[in-house]
């Protein structure tokens, strides 16, 4: 170069070589002319004894998106088998251009895939899909949650009408369209799972200690879970729900809800 | 015994935490001096990775490596990034922190890559002033690794070694030598590897790293994915004699083995560590 561009139109010309979906040659030329005022790569960059500038900077642009595809697939296992290596490989190269990573870690890169899958629309199952992205997002949320103090337990026994409880701060309730869970279960299970029919699908998730819970819900129990996280007893969220669903949640339900919730430390008794 | 100029302790022999040796770490807590964590996987998380640093840091020295710093970068400075990095290196008593002489990206984005600079006299003076900037935040000096990489800019005045040696001394941080880094930057663009470490200031360097990678014939990939070649051990053990004993720590991120086989790999540094020359380099 006849004179050295500044430091930031380097930046930013080497960025966008990298961040280009184009052939190296040609994202390489687009970026040099936009960037550089009107330079070529080749004045911007030296060849080796073996490659051209060009096959240089390529390096880096081929890395970028098998490091954004590492990332991803690390939260969304799922994702990668319902849409198989090649759809997934295409889906990351389309996410990463509309969403390139803006944080100093790839741990937040996938937060906007459930919303993007949503207004994917030449993607088939895209509800299915756009349901399993937003469990596996709300899995990544909860694992890396700040978790309160414990609190001090009472015993099952203790526990009457006018018991209240307190969540879990990592407490999530999810409402879906599809049953993502036990297609998740299936895919870390290393079974090949169908993507199942649309059904109605209610979720807790929290995180006990360090291990990251679930809890597929039926209606009812969805409902008295999230009276009682709201903080209201245990004798009113239940007659309200009676009072709302027309009849009583089954006591065997109740009872094995309540197991679960408050073993796993989804609902503590204070 | 030390020989930097900081005083910072010889930490001996570690390796690079990685998740999936979590369990093995914490089940058996294995012989090793010391580990090295990568900040920004236990940065806003309260979960599973800051729980177990928080045990390891209990039991080992933990020393923090960072990836997003972007000390070269043009965008400013991420000040609620590096409040971060000081709290967390304050939670596990980090000896040191290091990062890498890089740019990670430019306008709000971020490649995740260590992309290299150009080394002439405007990139050095604004690195320099960067650096300072973020030890004065951190309240600790800056340890800095040489990057690997794989192009070279037209704009360069000077040689990588000369743009290191001048960034440590006026802006008065520390290196983190990668000699595998060396290695494969002096395979992809043609330099003598020894040259380049014996123009380093010795007394700077508080930290090597050493690793494998992948040769792809008409290039080298610093991929961290294999054991340890005998040209790297070569150039360790000449490194070593200048800078008399210095925290020594593996790393291996893909294709990762069992933790006794990555242990195992980076023990055979102590058979390259010989005895220091008499006197060191002369400081500066």
């Amino acid at each position: 170069m006849a004179e050295a561009a500044p430091l930031r139109r380097i930046q930013r010309f080497v960025q966008a070589v990298i961040l280009s979906p184009a052939e190296t040659g040609r994202a390489a030329r687009t970026a040099a002319r936009r960037e550089l005022r009107g330079r070529t790569p080749e004045e911007a960059l030296l060849p080796s004894r073996t490659l051209t500038p060009v096959e240089r900077i390529g390096i880096y642009q081929g890395m970028y998106l098998h490091r954004m595809r590492d990332a991803l697939a690390a939260d969304y296992p799922g994702l990668l088998h319902a849409l198989g290596e090649n759809g997934f490989f295409d889906f990351v190269r389309s996410y990463v251009r509309r969403h390139p990573s803006r944080s100093y870690t790839l741990n937040r890169l996938g937060d906007h895939v459930p919303a993007y899958l949503a207004r994917a629309r030449r993607l088939p199952h895209r509800p299915f899909l756009a349901d399993l992205a937003r469990l596996e997002l709300a899995v990544t949320e909860v694992f890396d949650a700040e978790a309160a103090a414990p609190v001090r337990r009472l015993r099952p026994a203790g526990v009457g009408e006018a018991t209240t409880f307190r969540p879990a701060p990592t407490l999530r309730f999810l409402s879906l369209g599809h049953p993502v869970g036990p297609y998740l279960d299936a895919v870390r299970a290393d079974r090949s799972p169908r993507i199942p029919r649309p059904a109605r699908t209610r979720i807790a998730l929290w995180r006990s200690g360090t291990s990251v819970r679930r809890l597929d819900l039926s209606r009812g129990a969805d409902a008295l879970l999230r009276r009682l996280a709201a903080g209201r007893p245990l004798g009113a969220a239940l007659m309200s729900l009676s009072a709302r669903e027309r009849r009583n949640l089954p006591a065997r339900e109740v009872t094995k809800l309540f197991r679960s919730a408050v073993s796993g430390g989804l609902l503590t008794p204070v | 015994m030390s020989g930097n100029r900081w005083g910072f302790p010889d930490l001996g022999i570690g390796v690079g935490l990685r998740t999936t040796h979590f369990s093995t770490i914490l089940s058996t807590w294995p012989d090793v001096d010391w580990f090295e964590a990568i900040t920004e996987n236990f940065l806003d998380t309260g979960g599973r990775p800051i729980h177990v640093l928080d045990r390891v840091a209990a039991r080992y020295p933990v020393v923090l490596h960072g990836v997003s710093l972007s000390i070269g970068g043009t965008d400013p400075l991420d000040r609620a990034y590096l409040t971060k990095v000081k709290a967390l290196a304050s939670r596990v008593k980090a000896p040191w922190v290091s990062d890498h002489v890089c740019f990670t990206g430019v306008a709000g984005r971020n490649t995740h890559d260590l992309l290299p600079l150009p080394y002439d006299e405007k990139a050095l003076r604004h690195v320099v002033k960067r650096v300072k900037t973020v030890s004065d935040l951190l309240e600790r000096p800056l340890v800095l690794e040489n990057p690997s990489s794989y192009m070279e800019y037209t704009a360069s005045s000077m040689p990588e070694w000369e743009f290191i040696s001048r960034l440590a001394a006026e802006a008065d941080c520390g290196l983190l030598l990668d000699v595998n880094n060396v290695y494969v930057s002096a395979f992809n663009h043609g330099f003598d590897p020894e040259a380049y470490l014996d123009a380093l200031p010795a007394d700077r360097v508080v930290q090597f790293h050493l690793a494998g990678h992948t040769n792809k014939g008409d290039h080298i990939l610093d991929t961290h994915s294999d054991h340890v070649i005998d040209e790297v051990w070569r150039l360790y053990a000449r490194a070593w004699e200048r800078t008399g004993p210095v925290a020594t720590l593996l790393e291996w991120d893909e294709n990762i083995p069992a933790f006794s086989v990555v242990l195992a790999e980076a023990r055979k540094a102590l058979r390259h560590r010989g005895t220091p020359r008499a006197g060191r380099a002369a400081r500066g």
